[in-house]
């Protein structure tokens, strides 16, 4: 990646942030690569980390204030707000620390840890919640000798079926009835999809229907005109009303379906956006 | 170093690193002098030192250098007042610190 298109990368990244946040941050980092000199190029992209980190980094810092900035450790920064899971390890070592300080900082252990200056104002408290942290390495992608690797690839949906098996495992009561309300979801969205199609089947079988009756109607024609002309006309009318029903049902369903459709996918984006920040 | 540096001493060592430049100093500099000190990555100065630009510690001003400007960084008065602030701390922390180690724990 050349000094260009970090750049360009980084404009494109940072265009959720306000104009003069932007031209800050570029200007910024386009000095830095003029200081750097021509030939450092590389090294600075290298150090600097990927586009997408300075930038989560610049955000994170505009969306949260001065509060709940990470920790510089010798590792390079340290930030829970980057980072995509703790490793077990790091949580077995938080979980002893914690004990040993006989829950002194209960608060700031059962928030994930290691928000170093979270708590405190920003200010002046350097005992206060930095102590037990010393040797707390997570493989988060800041490494500053690192040349912009990123922390080991996790997958929320994986976690989110393990936490549902393990749901299930634990209560095993709770299977069937996941099931049923399940089943009873799907049933409902089948019913509404397919009483839209029910009406144009109807509506077309009426004018089938329609057409019959006028084909019986003309075929007793010479034998009994008037009757024949009565049923013709019955048969020419329901012909005609089964059309135009046909037509509206099928415009009903071009508007539902769509709707429908979009009222579904709206409702799982909200239960797996809540789940994200929750998680 | 395995100790870490949190938020406050992070802005307590970019000021002190400003401060020491009386015509102020540029991002790359700072950098730089930072990391003399402590290992942080190089991402991690802008945020602070456009924090520290908003909360009036520090404020910019751009000079020509070599045909193009350059940003400057320059300490203010309360960015100065905040380093004393922080530079008291640090004494008082470092200095307890210093003795539980050397032994004496009451003072």
């Amino acid at each position: 990646m050349s000094r260009r298109e970090f750049m360009e990368e980084l404009k494109k990244l940072l265009s959720g942030i306000s104009d003069e946040e932007r031209d800050e941050a570029l200007k910024y980092y386009e000095d830095y690569f003029e200081e750097a000199g021509s030939g450092n190029e590389e090294q600075v992209i290298q150090e600097l980390g990927s586009p997408q980190k300075v930038a989560a980094m610049i955000k994170a810092d505009l969306e949260e204030g001065s509060e709940k900035s990470g920790e510089f450790t010798e590792w390079g920064y340290t930030d829970e707000r980057f980072e995509e899971k703790e490793t077990p390890a790091t949580k077995e070592q938080a979980d002893s620390e914690t004990e040993d300080k006989t829950g002194a900082r209960e608060e700031s252990h059962s928030r994930g840890y290691s928000y170093g200056g979270s708590e405190n104002s920003r200010g002046y408290s350097y005992g206060g919640n930095e102590t037990g942290k010393g040797y707390t390495h997570k493989g988060n992608g800041t490494d500053v000798s690192g040349s912009g690797e990123k922390a080991p690839w996790t997958s929320r949906t994986l976690k989110i079926v393990l936490t549902m098996l393990i749901i299930i495992a634990a209560f095993p009561g709770l299977l069937p009835v996941l099931i049923s309300i399940l089943a009873v979801v799907a049933v409902l969205i089948l019913a509404a999809a397919s009483s839209f199609a029910v009406l144009v089947i109807a509506s077309a079988a009426l004018a089938l229907a329609g057409i019959c009756v006028t084909v019986i109607g003309s075929v007793s024609l010479i034998a009994d005109f008037p009757t024949a002309m009565m049923t013709m006309g019955i048969g020419i009318l329901l012909f005609v009303i089964g059309i135009i029903l046909t037509a509206a049902s099928v415009k009903l369903c071009l508007v539902m379906y769509p709707a429908m459709y979009r009222a579904v996918v709206n409702i799982c984006r909200r239960i797996v956006h809540r789940k994200k920040r929750t998680a | 170093m395995v100790f870490n540096t949190g938020a406050a001493l992070l802005d307590a060592i970019v000021l002190a690193v400003v401060s020491h430049e009386a015509e102020g100093t540029y991002g790359y500099k700072i950098t730089q002098d930072v990391r003399k000190a402590i290992d942080v990555s190089e991402s991690t100065l802008y945020p602070v030192l456009r924090r520290l630009q908003k909360e009036e510690c520090l404020v910019v001003y751009d000079r020509q250098f070599d045909g193009r400007n350059r940003r400057y960084y320059k300490v203010t008065e309360k960015g100065m007042a905040q380093l004393n602030l922080y530079q008291i701390e640090w004494k008082n922390y470092s200095r307890k610190i210093q003795a539980i180690f050397e032994g004496g724990v009451n003072e």
